[in-house]
């Protein structure tokens, strides 16, 4: 389904002048920051100084991503209202934990600064070196598409044709990224997550409106209907995402999302005390639901939009079948976009998606970075490695893994939903960390043997990346099996639970840790 | 079956908007002030390891 229908965009000189102030005022702030860091706790966690409505803003300006944007659009263009069931799991998960307080506050009250912190508290130095190079490994190759679905945004946004653009769109913001992250750590994190929260929060509510008020709610019902059918309405529907599924999404977006992923943790463990991380948790709830649904409507917005355009755009055959590239997919949303909104919007409707994408990138780039020289590099040197070692080389660290990202952005064929590949390359951390975290915290059984076989057994997770599935000859088509991203992840889990009671009951620490 | 959803639906997406144009609110002002004391706390912090130094 090629075509080469030219999208238009209200993207004018106005707008690119509302985005290139909001840059200078970024990096701006990145150098204000500098002022305030004096040591590793400042840089890492600002002084453990933040209050609950900071808190709050810094999650969800990091959580609300430009990638989020993205990730879930493409799952509301592709699967319609009933994908709006990920945002109600995440939502309830993320206020349950704040609620029950559920593996946060007993992390938070242990007063480690990293999740492998943690692991070594409990399990043993050898075990914080494993678990935290598998983290920062499964995080980076999470990261891995964020530039490049940014980046698509933006040369879909701003109408820039040429493809060479969209490389260098990449290297600009992850220069920019990587020079208000290195100088001004999590204060500068903290207070540009804040702005971003206000911009991209009403750019969104803004956008929703435009979209029911330009297309209209009875208009969108019947494409999805007619697009998709029942399974664009029921979560539940086997013939679309289906029961397990909706439990995988409830599991990575919900639970691992809003107590296990590191960057989600990091604000849990730089909250002022155990009140604000509870508070953080329920008020965010609302954040975490918001962020799923309204970019997903905005992806069904997209759908009717192309669908009145007809087959020429090349998003559905003549008899009216949806196109599965899943690089076209990503593109709708965007694209719509620089239909919909008039010139000057769109140009603050930019700055604050790239806001959301900065804020997200310097946020993840100091959460893996960090974890690289606290949890592998220094343990590995027995901790003696000096205050100005340990800040230059997180510093290093930044600055590689953004060369990294940009590599892997260009290189890397997706090949599946980017949701999909986000949930399936969290899994490879996140399956294991479940099992080191909910049973470390909880049972007191739980040893230092039992916590390597489940990092171990995390990274089957790997498997529900389609290439890795191509290049083992593993697919479906090759195996005669139906089996997805979600079996995978949730067998995996089960997994990584089973190794760590098999393997702590097998071989229980000599002295009892609690 | 598909108008209940569609019921379900309408009425999510509208108590989300709402809801979560109420906590930018809130965030937004709260956060101004937090944003305030925590640069004046990380100050204070550093003034006083200097004051012991």
């Amino acid at each position: 389904m090629e075509s080469n229908y030219a999208f238009t965009t209200n993207f004018a000189t106005l707008d690119w002048v509302i985005v290139i102030i909001y840059l200078i005022a970024t990096v701006g702030i990145g150098l204000i920051a500098k002022n305030y860091i004096k040591d590793m706790t400042d840089f890492v966690v600002a002084g453990r100084s933040i209050k609950s409505y900071l808190a709050i803003a810094t999650m969800l300006g990091s959580e609300i991503g430009l990638v989020t944007v993205m990730y879930t659009a493409q799952k509301g263009f592709n699967g319609g209202f009933s994908a709006f069931h990920i945002g109600i799991a995440a939502g309830a998960a993320c206020f349950l934990i704040g609620i029950s307080g559920f593996i946060v506050v007993p992390l938070r009250k242990t007063g480690v600064m990293t999740i492998p912190e943690y692991y070594e508290m409990r399990f043993g130095r050898g075990v914080r070196i494993v678990g935290g190079a598998i983290m920062v490994t499964a995080g980076i190759m999470n990261m891995g598409m964020f530039l490049k679905a940014s980046a698509i945004f933006l040369t879909e946004l701003t109408g820039m044709a040429d493809p060479v653009s969209l490389n260098w769109v990449m290297t600009i913001l992850t220069a920019i990224v990587l020079v208000y992250t290195i100088i001004g750590g999590m204060v500068s994190v903290v207070i540009t997550d804040y702005v971003q929260f206000v911009l991209l929060a009403f750019a969104m509510l803004g956008v929703s409106l435009l979209g029911i008020y330009q297309i209209g709610w009875e208009p969108l019902v019947e494409t999805v209907k007619t697009v998709h059918g029942a399974p664009g309405f029921d979560p539940l529907n086997q013939d679309g995402f289906g029961i397990t599924y909706v439990v995988w999404m409830f599991f990575t977006f919900g639970l691992v999302s809003c107590g296990v992923w590191p960057t989600a943790v990091a604000r849990v463990l730089a909250a002022e005390n155990e009140r604000v991380v509870r508070h953080l948790f329920v008020w965010s709830s609302i954040g975490f639901m918001t962020r799923f649904i309204i970019p997903q409507f905005l992806g069904i917005c997209a759908l009717a939009w192309l669908a009145k355009l007809g087959p020429t755009t090349g998003y559905f055959t003549a008899e009216g079948l949806l196109t599965s590239n899943s690089d076209e997919t990503l593109k709708a949303m965007p694209r719509y976009l620089a239909w919909a909104i008039p010139s000057g919007g769109i140009g603050l409707f930019a700055a604050g998606m790239l806001a959301a994408m900065m804020s997200t990138h310097c946020s993840y780039l100091l959460c893996w970075a960090t974890s690289i020289v606290e949890d592998v590099v220094n343990p590995m040197m027995n901790g003696k490695l000096t205050m100005q070692w340990r800040m230059f080389l997180t510093r290093s660290m930044i600055f590689l893994v953004g060369v990294f990202l940009l590599a892997w952005s260009i290189w890397y064929p997706m090949e599946q939903d980017l949701l999909d590949y986000l949930a399936v390359s969290a899994g490879i951390y996140a399956t294991g960390a479940v099992a080191l975290l909910v049973l470390g915290l909880y049972w007191a059984g739980a040893s230092r043997v039992g916590a390597y076989w489940a990092l171990f057994s995390g990274l089957f997770a790997i498997v529900g990346l389609t290439p890795v599935r191509k290049f083992l000859h593993i697919t479906n088509a090759e195996l005669g099996l139906e089996i997805n991203e979600a079996q995978i992840g949730l067998g995996t889990t089960a997994l990584a639970v089973a190794a760590m009671v098999v393997g702590s009951l097998l071989f229980p620490d000599r002295t009892e840790k609690s | 079956m598909i108008e209940t959803w569609e019921t379900i639906w309408f009425w999510t997406l509208i108590i989300v908007l709402t809801v979560f144009g109420v906590l930018t609110i809130v965030v937004g002002i709260g956060g101004y002030f937090d944003v305030k004391t925590l640069l004046r706390s990380m100050n204070e912090r550093h003034q006083d390891t200097d004051d012991l130094s």
